[in-house]
């Protein structure tokens, strides 16, 4: 195993999950426009520290698309004092003021998360969850949701080729069928979730005998203790912008 | 020592007919034991019963005299499921292959001295590192076997391990399991794999034992095949000259 010792992340799942809880409380506190570019900078600089920030900025983009929502859509619903009006349609201040922060604020987190946390492999981040006091069955859940997710994606890819290959209709005429393929895939996944949750409990899983997690290393201490001065500063900042 | 014994095991869900009913089976130290009979005939729930997955209604299950309760981990049974995919469930086939050992609470240099053990037994040296995805069919067998070998198990149980591979990946399947020294109880319907690998040979059917008995009479037994939904392997029909005279004169 030296290989994949060698390339182990340096710090221990339990030290990163306890940063990212940190840094995400602190940056979801944050109730100013003017302190995002510094939640933003944070961001920044994890998704640069984590040496792969192109595959972050893919996997961004779900909560790029969840964000411009937000910013698009609170904006024409929120509010009572007006800004402009384009044609029969008014834009509020104050639903452009909660659309900028939200967006802004999800995407300071979602991106500081993935930056820290992918170089961990599921099974060790669950079992940083467990180190960290999380219940076993939220964890194990947690772990299933991993598995459970990535099945579905896939049952889902198979089912529309299979129907494209057999002269099915797209676009948006076809939804309801691809609502039907989302919820027979749930079925089928649910199906393979149980029997990975059996060959799981086979070998052990849960049985107790796992050696417990290993105490947090020094470099694990001064990464936690430095990520929560940085929390705390952006919660002084957050309250007084 | 007798290392399995079922004793008049009956398995059923709530409200419905039994799966699995009146079986009576016992296994010892080192035993290879093939299991056949058609679709739904109650293989996978016997595995599941012995590995503690499934609860009889009546009877019992013992491992070495001891019984096995529904849900207790038993490290000495390894069940390979029928899918792989149902199996592996980490992304890289070491974080795989360890998970067993690690869940074993064992020290750090022995999970790694039994996962190097495993993987060359199963012939994945070097795959370390491959994402599971990218495996193909009968590498993703043999990591679900080298996953059970691990464990150290004395009894493996394989439900159907050579389905949807290709004939290098099946022979060299076969090799590795004729090479270990564990007790096993293979389902398959490749009833020419059982002959190679198993001296016996028990006929499931309706979730009855219909048959058992030395693998060559069982399966050369061509009325009781045939009654149960299979055919004598190719290997065990008997030759047929007309056959024979007729296809060389057509070579001719």
């Amino acid at each position: 195993m030296p290989e994949r010792a060698r390339r182990a992340p340096a710090l221990s799942a339990r030290a990163r999950l306890a940063v990212v809880f940190g840094l995400a409380f602190a940056f979801a506190s944050v109730q100013s426009l003017a302190a995002l570019p510094a939640l933003w900078l944070i961001a920044g600089v994890s998704v640069l520290a984590s040496g792969r920030p192109w595959q972050i900025l893919v996997r961004l983009r779900g909560a790029a698309v969840l964000a411009a929502g937000f910013a698009l859509v609170l904006p024409l619903i929120a509010g009572e004092v007006v800004l402009a009006h384009l044609g029969p349609i008014a834009l509020y201040q104050e639903g452009a003021l909660a659309g900028a922060l939200i967006a802004g604020r999800l995407l300071a987190i979602v991106a500081m998360t993935l930056a820290i946390l992918s170089p961990v492999a599921p099974f060790d981040l669950v079992a940083g969850m467990r180190g960290l006091g999380v219940p076993t069955l939220m964890a194990d859940l947690a772990l299933l949701t991993l598995r459970y997710m990535d099945e579905v994606a896939a049952q889902l890819a198979r089912a529309r080729l299979a129907r494209r290959l057999r002269g099915g209709t797209t676009g948006w005429r076809a939804l309801p069928d691809h609502a039907l393929l989302l919820a027979t895939s749930l079925i089928r996944a649910q199906a393979r979730s149980e029997q990975l949750w059996a060959a799981m409990r086979l070998r052990g899983y849960g049985a107790g005998l796992a050696a417990p997690a290993a105490t947090l290393s020094a470099r694990d201490w001064a990464f936690v203790t430095g990520a929560g001065g940085l929390a705390l500063a952006v919660i002084w900042m957050g309250r007084s912008l | 020592m007798t290392l399995l014994e079922l004793e008049q095991v009956e398995v059923g869900w709530p409200g419905q007919g039994a799966v699995l009913s009146g079986l009576t089976l016992a296994l010892g130290q080192g035993a290879r034991v093939g299991v056949v009979g058609p679709n739904g005939a109650g293989k996978t729930s016997l595995f599941h019963t012995i590995a503690g997955i499934l609860a009889p209604r009546q009877g019992q299950v013992r491992l070495r005299g001891q019984p096995v309760r529904q849900g207790q981990f038993v490290p000495d049974v390894a069940l390979v499921f029928q899918q792989a995919d149902d199996q592996l469930f980490c992304p890289t086939l070491i974080e795989d292959v360890s998970f067993g050992a690690r869940n074993l609470g064992l020290p750090a240099p022995e999970i790694a001295a039994r996962v190097a053990e495993a993987l060359h037994a199963c012939g994945l040296t070097g795959l370390e590192d491959r994402p599971i995805t990218q495996l193909s069919g009968g590498e993703k067998r043999r990591a679900c076997i080298a996953g059970a070998l691990v464990m150290q198990p004395d009894l493996m149980l394989l439900d159907e391990p050579s389905a949807a591979l290709d004939l290098r990946s099946r022979r060299r399947l076969i090799r590795l399991l004729a090479g270990m020294e564990h007790a096993m109880l293979i389902a398959s319907h490749d009833l020419e794999l059982l002959l190679d690998l198993c001296p016996r040979v028990i006929v499931l059917d309706a979730g009855r034992i219909c048959a058992d008995g030395p693998a060559h009479e069982v399966l050369g037994n061509a009325a009781l095949m045939d009654a149960h939904g299979q055919e004598v392997p190719h290997s065990l029909t008997p030759h047929n000259p007309a056959c024979h005279q007729h296809r060389l004169r057509a070579k001719i």
